[in-house]
């Protein structure tokens, strides 16, 4: 009874020592966080204050919006050769792809129809910014960037 | 036998007496009889000659004894041969499980509580998974209908990437954006753009344009 009682418990701490390796042997899957933002030209309302950078930052390139909402803010799981939807408000589905994945970078695809496919290295710092249409007086704008820890 | 019947009674005493094995009380009433009666004391005497003599044959026969690796001799006879190494290891284990159990469970429960924190702070402090590039990189940019809608790229002072589409139309018709299919996309592949490069990149065919006002696309 005791030898079986040490083996469970050899064998259970075997496996807490190895499950770190065996989920990362499993198919290789890439966190994004995907966030939807509307500006336009409508009030200078910043919904969260946080994208007061994303403001800043278009400012910098000599856009004039002055209102930045944020409408959705999900991370989704990619996977390869599976591509992920993100439907937008305007009713367009975006899609996105994981290209590739070489030496722990990941690549992936954005397509958003009638606009543009961006391939894009994700990496632990920026973010990419892409139109994705016009919605209710504004320009949707669709933000890839590293998830949250 | 004994002239004196006392007597009869502590000759059986005398050998334990010489040899240390009989209790204080008989000690002392042997030493009394002793003091009394020399029979007695001439027996005690002889026994322990005797004793002593015994002793010196023993030790000189035990001198004539080599004991030179006597307990590993003896061991080897205890344990023949060797157990296989997962014998051995079993039965470690479960002495270990058996006399110092409390310790091992302990042991146990605070390795797996360490593990079970320590590897989540270790994957936090990580990069996550996909993401050993330093920054955000765009590679390339195509549109679906490069008559009307010309890419333009550009990069804040934070690495960040700006993709914006210019209508070509959207000043000289008012229209919205052009629908297209993907077999029209003209694919605009990205070199590296230096460092701190702020500029847009000018989009084909769109010389005319300003620079991107938001709004007023």
């Amino acid at each position: 009874m005791r030898t079986h009682t040490a083996t469970v418990l050899t064998l259970l701490s075997l496996g807490l020592m190895l499950s770190p390796l065996a989920a990362h042997a499993q198919e290789q899957k890439v966190k994004v966080q995907v966030e939807v933002v509307l500006a336009s030209n409508k009030g200078d309302t910043v919904d969260p204050p946080e994208l007061a950078q994303m403001k800043e930052k278009f400012r910098k390139q000599n856009f004039s919006f002055t209102s930045f909402k944020r409408l959705s803010l999900d991370t989704v799981e990619l996977v390869t050769a599976k591509p992920t939807e993100v439907r937008l408000p305007n009713g367009v589905n975006a899609s996105l792809k994981l290209l590739d994945f070489k030496e722990g970078i990941a690549t992936v695809r954005v397509e958003i129809p009638r606009q543009s496919g961006v391939d894009m290295e994700l990496g632990r710092q920026g973010a990419v910014y892409q139109r994705a249409g016009r919605h209710v007086g504004g320009e949707l704008i669709l933000v890839l960037s590293p998830p949250a820890k | 036998m004994a002239g004196n019947p006392a007597c009869e009674r502590f000759i059986p005493l005398l050998s334990p007496y010489i040899d240390g094995e009989v209790s204080p009380t008989e000690r002392v009433n042997i030493e009394r009889h002793l003091s009394a009666c020399k029979a007695c004391t001439g027996r005690a005497a002889d026994l322990r000659a005797e004793s002593g003599l015994l002793r010196v044959g023993l030790e000189m026969a035990v001198d004539e004894v080599d004991f030179k690796d006597f307990a590993q001799k003896v061991m080897a006879r205890v344990t023949p041969e060797k157990p296989p190494v997962l014998e051995r290891l079993r039965l470690s284990l479960s002495e270990l499980f058996l006399y110092h159990r409390t310790a091992m469970f302990s042991s146990l429960a605070t390795a797996a509580v360490l593990m079970l924190v320590a590897i989540p702070l270790l994957m936090g402090n990580r990069a996550p998974v996909g993401y050993a590039g330093e920054r955000m990189t765009v590679q390339a940019v195509r549109t679906y209908d490069p008559a009307k809608l010309a890419p333009v790229v550009m990069e804040t002072d934070d690495g960040s990437t700006i993709i914006w589409l210019v209508d070509q139309d959207a000043h000289s018709h008012g229209a919205s954006p052009v629908l297209g299919d993907e077999a029209d996309s003209d694919e605009l592949e990205l070199e590296e753009a230096p460092a701190g490069n702020t500029a847009p990149k000018p989009p084909p065919a769109q010389k005319e344009e300003p620079a991107p006002k938001g709004g007023s696309l």
